[in-house]
């Protein structure tokens, strides 16, 4: 019963994160239906960026998440109007390989700037890195970054659904010439989205360092979680994905006690399930896995 | 283009078939020296393995980034049966050709339900999940990570004292996997196939069987791709699940036939012509001194090549021709804004 | 008000528009009917920047808006209410409509546009709260088309509003059509339910093979032999038989 409770609060703080870390791949894919496949390194990034300001400034990543959050919306405004831009209306394999092409250059750029050394930062003062809940082995940097995933959540769901902009990045995710009949400029909803999606990445990283150790290969892993996540949750559904990400931070947890060399082997197990069986995952619209850009 | 019997050929297409018998064929018996004979070897072999590629996510219009299973499979198959069991690899090949269609016919039926980047997913996760499978497997077979083949030249072993003879063998893989080419391209085959690229539920609704000739392009380039595992296990003589699984080749295959010209017999054969070398170029002057600096430049090469050249050389050639013959080119297929 | 000379468009190498004349008047109700097939939805969306044109003009105001985007047409007020209602199925209908405020200059009026559609299509204020997608067909519609009226238009183009509709829903559509006519909003009206169209039109148009056929008033066109017999599925001889 102990060793349940344990791998239940274990695998919602993992889900927690993970779902954190594959809110800007649903955002981007729902609005400008682009499967970003450089996401893993833009998370990496993000790791960077918190281990970085910790260690130059000594700002704590998880007060200096709002300042890497502006840094990663620019960087995301450029990522659109430098690059994604050009692939918007052309045949999927471009989208597809402009963003691959573009996570082999971040992830090989870190590599030749950092090189392949594992960092983490030490944030929690000694002694408190974890609590004992009920007697469940809670670690103090997975709680931190799951408050952190709730609170990020609810604001972008918040923020969808009472602002302007928001409901114009919802409109143009529902029917993109509805939308632009309504005077919706699609090329500013874009950019808007790639840089908060992009914004979203770099904090779910630098919120993440402290738990895990940021090297530049660390985004492989990552967006395929994050893929596995977003299937699950449902295309396009800000809440889909806090639920797929609980569901699999679960899942895998159980699947790490009792097979842990299957692990990573259950994400793509996963993925390819969901994609042949439910492609428009928990709380997704059925038929917004054939959705392209119209 | 006149139809000779079952297929639509014509005078058009000597010069290409002139080409390739030379490549294929001449080029290696008259390279001599061990240097170039070996990115020779390298050229036809991922000639061969982007052509078997291109069946499928070319012709077919299917994208797959999984290919790198099919290729594991007949590098797998062929050295252990050879390594355990002295089976000849000319037999391991079948071997291993007949497994990955086995695979190909199994993913099909949840793979074939997606289209665009969801196939492309789906492939990479099935490709990945057997690179960790076979990792895994060692718990119950005892298995080296990496094997390796003893070097004891023989026909029958396939393999060879001179380099020049691998490329010959290379070159009559290459050969094969062309032809497979033309003749499915300028076969009804083919014609469905393309219809099925360009607009899946049109040809749909026009009763065209789509998963019959799905499955049928996806089983041809399993099986080829396959064999070219099996080529390249024997000229390298080292396997191991990082290598033979890796997804740099599931990336290098689409990306050669992309920058060739995707969907061409010999689109794919000028894609590995160029990115082979350079690739070779980049390891050499950069690979040591910055470790990743030649991935950087890899990197940029896909951004670049799919913005800038999306029907690839032969393509961007083509359209060269027609504007010198004053004809205006056919338009760049895009999809259709909203 | 809208201006449309020798208008040429199409999609890829199919041309569909080949060379379309057409006028509307302020306060007027143009009704533009044909065929299936025959370019009125094409022409639909060439004016409202969907599409850009290949060659000819589109003038509102005064202003050439032939080949500008979508979203800056809306903001010179032409605004278009899609074939086949386009609502955001996920949104609620309250949701929907406050989304058809986002031009700059609908945004502040929004409460009181609200008020005025509520007005119009009282069912829409009893839905609020339902999902778009889970209306009833002519409820869908009248959504649909309140949309379109938060956009604050000058010129209100329908594109098939009737298509797919029971007959008294459609009634119900004509009768918020007239009510629009009368707030001073200039109609273009697409159909292929022709005499519903041309009830209440002032003028229209008949399109054919991509251009303007026939042209005059409602009344003239519901008169017209021609037309009666291709869309009306009537027919008058000169002693008033009907053809069989």
């Amino acid at each position: 019963m102990q060793v349940l409770l344990q791998l239940l609060i274990s695998g919602v703080l993992l889900g927690a994160v993970y779902a954190l870390g594959a809110l800007g791949l649903n955002l981007i894919f729902g609005v400008a239906k682009v499967v970003n496949f450089a996401h893993g390194e833009f998370l990496m990034l993000g790791m960077f960026a918190g281990y970085w300001l910790m260690t130059l400034t000594g700002i704590n990543p998880y007060y200096g998440a709002p300042l890497i959050g502006v840094a990663f919306f620019l960087l995301g405004l450029l990522f659109y109007g430098g690059l994604m831009r050009f692939t918007i209306y052309k045949p999927e394999l471009t989208q597809v390989f402009a963003t691959l092409g573009l996570g082999i250059l971040l992830q090989n750029l870190a590599l030749m700037a950092w090189s392949a050394d594992y960092r983490t930062v030490q944030v929690m003062p000694p002694g408190f890195e974890s609590i004992n809940f009920l007697g469940v082995f809670v670690p103090t940097n997975r709680l931190v970054a799951a408050g952190y995933a709730a609170v990020i959540l609810g604001a972008v769901i918040v923020f969808l659904k009472t602002t302007f902009t928001g409901r114009a990045i919802e409109a143009v995710s529902q029917d993109l010439m509805a939308a632009r009949l309504m005077g919706v400029n699609p090329n500013r909803i874009f950019l808007i989205t790639f840089g908060l999606g992009i914004a979203l990445t770099g904090v779910a990283g630098a919120v993440l360092v402290p738990s895990f150790y940021a090297f530049p290969s660390v985004g492989s892993f990552f967006v395929l979680v994050s893929f596995v996540v977003v299937v699950l949750g449902g295309l396009g559904s800000v809440a889909g994905t806090a639920l797929g990400g609980l569901v699999l931070g679960i899942v895998e947890t159980g699947t790490g006690y009792l097979a842990p060399d299957l692990k990573e082997a259950t994400h793509f197990v996963l993925l390819i399930l969901l994609l042949a069986l439910r492609p428009h995952g928990l709380l997704g619209v059925k038929g917004a896995e054939k959705e392209t850009l119209k | 283009m006149r139809a000779h019997g079952y297929l639509a050929t014509g005078r058009r297409d000597l010069p290409g078939l002139a080409l390739t018998l030379l490549v294929a064929v001449a080029l290696p018996l008259l390279v001599r020296d061990e240097y170039y004979a070996n990115v020779l070897v390298l050229i036809l072999i991922y000639a061969g393995l982007a052509s078997s590629w291109n069946l499928i996510g070319g012709v077919a219009g299917q994208f797959s980034l999984g290919h790198s299973a099919f290729f594991g499979i007949g590098a797998y198959s062929s050295t252990i049966l050879y390594n355990y069991l002295g089976v000849s690899p000319w037999l391991g090949l079948l071997v291993g050709g007949v497994i990955s269609v086995a695979l190909a016919a199994l993913i099909s039926f949840p793979v074939f339900r997606m289209r665009g980047v969801f196939f492309a997913m789906a492939t990479l996760a099935v490709s990945e999940t057997i690179r960790i499978l076979v990792i895994y497997a060692r718990k119950f077979v005892p298995l080296p990570y990496s094997i390796s083949i003893n070097y004891e030249p023989g026909f029958w072993r396939m393999i060879f004292e001179d380099r020049s003879s691998y490329a010959l063998l290379a070159g009559c893989y290459f050969l094969v996997c062309a032809a497979v080419t033309f003749v499915l391209t300028r076969s009804y085959t083919g014609y469905y196939l393309r219809a099925i690229r360009d607009n899946e539920d049109a040809a749909d609704a026009s009763g065209i069987h789509i998963r019959r000739y799905k499955l049928l392009a996806f089983v041809v380039s399993a099986f080829l791709t396959a064999a070219g595992g099996t080529l390249m296990a024997q000229y390298i003589l080292y396997i191991e699940p990082g290598t033979v699984f890796s997804m740099e080749l599931s990336v290098d295959l689409p990306l050669m036939s992309i920058l060739g010209g995707i969907g061409t017999v010999l689109g794919p054969f000028v894609g590995a012509l160029i990115l082979i070398p350079l690739r070779e170029l980049l390891v050499e002057h950069l690979g040591g001194t910055l470790p990743g600096a030649h991935l950087v430049l890899y990197g940029l090469l896909l951004i670049l090549i799919v913005i800038l050249l999306p029907n690839g050389l032969l393509g961007g050639l083509a359209r060269l021709g027609a504007r010198l013959r004053g004809r205006r080119p056919a338009a760049r297929p895009e999809v259709r804004k909203a | 008000m809208l201006s449309v000379r020798n208008l040429h468009a199409g999609y890829g190498d199919t041309e569909v528009l080949q060379g379309i004349d057409l006028d509307v008047n302020q306060g007027e109700v143009v009704a533009i009917i044909g065929a299936n097939g025959v370019g009125k939805t094409t022409l639909l969306r060439t004016i409202s920047g969907l599409l850009a044109p290949t060659a000819g003009s589109v003038t509102f105001k005064g202003q050439p808006i032939g080949g500008m985007a979508a979203h800056a047409v809306v903001e010179h007020g032409v605004v278009m209410v899609p074939e086949g209602r386009r609502l955001f199925q996920r949104m609620s209908v309250r949701r929907n409509l406050e989304v058809g405020a986002y031009v700059g200059r609908a945004r502040p009026r929004m409460a009181e546009s609200l008020r005025e559609v509520y007005d119009i299509f009282p069912i829409l204020q009893e839905r609020g709260a339902q999902l778009a997608g889970t209306l009833s067909g002519g409820q869908q519609q009248m959504c649909a088309i309140g949309r379109g009226l938060m956009a604050l238009p000058e010129l209100l183009m329908l594109d098939e509003v009737s298509l797919g509709l029971a007959p008294i829903a459609v009634k119900r559509v004509y009768e918020a059509v007239r009510a629009i006519r009368d707030r001073g909003i200039t109609l273009v009206i697409v159909e292929q339910n022709v005499s519903q169209a041309l009830r209440v039109a002032d003028r229209a148009y008949v399109i054919g093979g991509g251009r303007v056929v026939l042209s005059g008033t409602g009344r003239e066109l519901s008169n017209n032999n021609d037309v009666r017999r291709a869309y009306l599925g009537l027919g008058l001889h000169e002693h008033g038989e009907t053809i069989p």
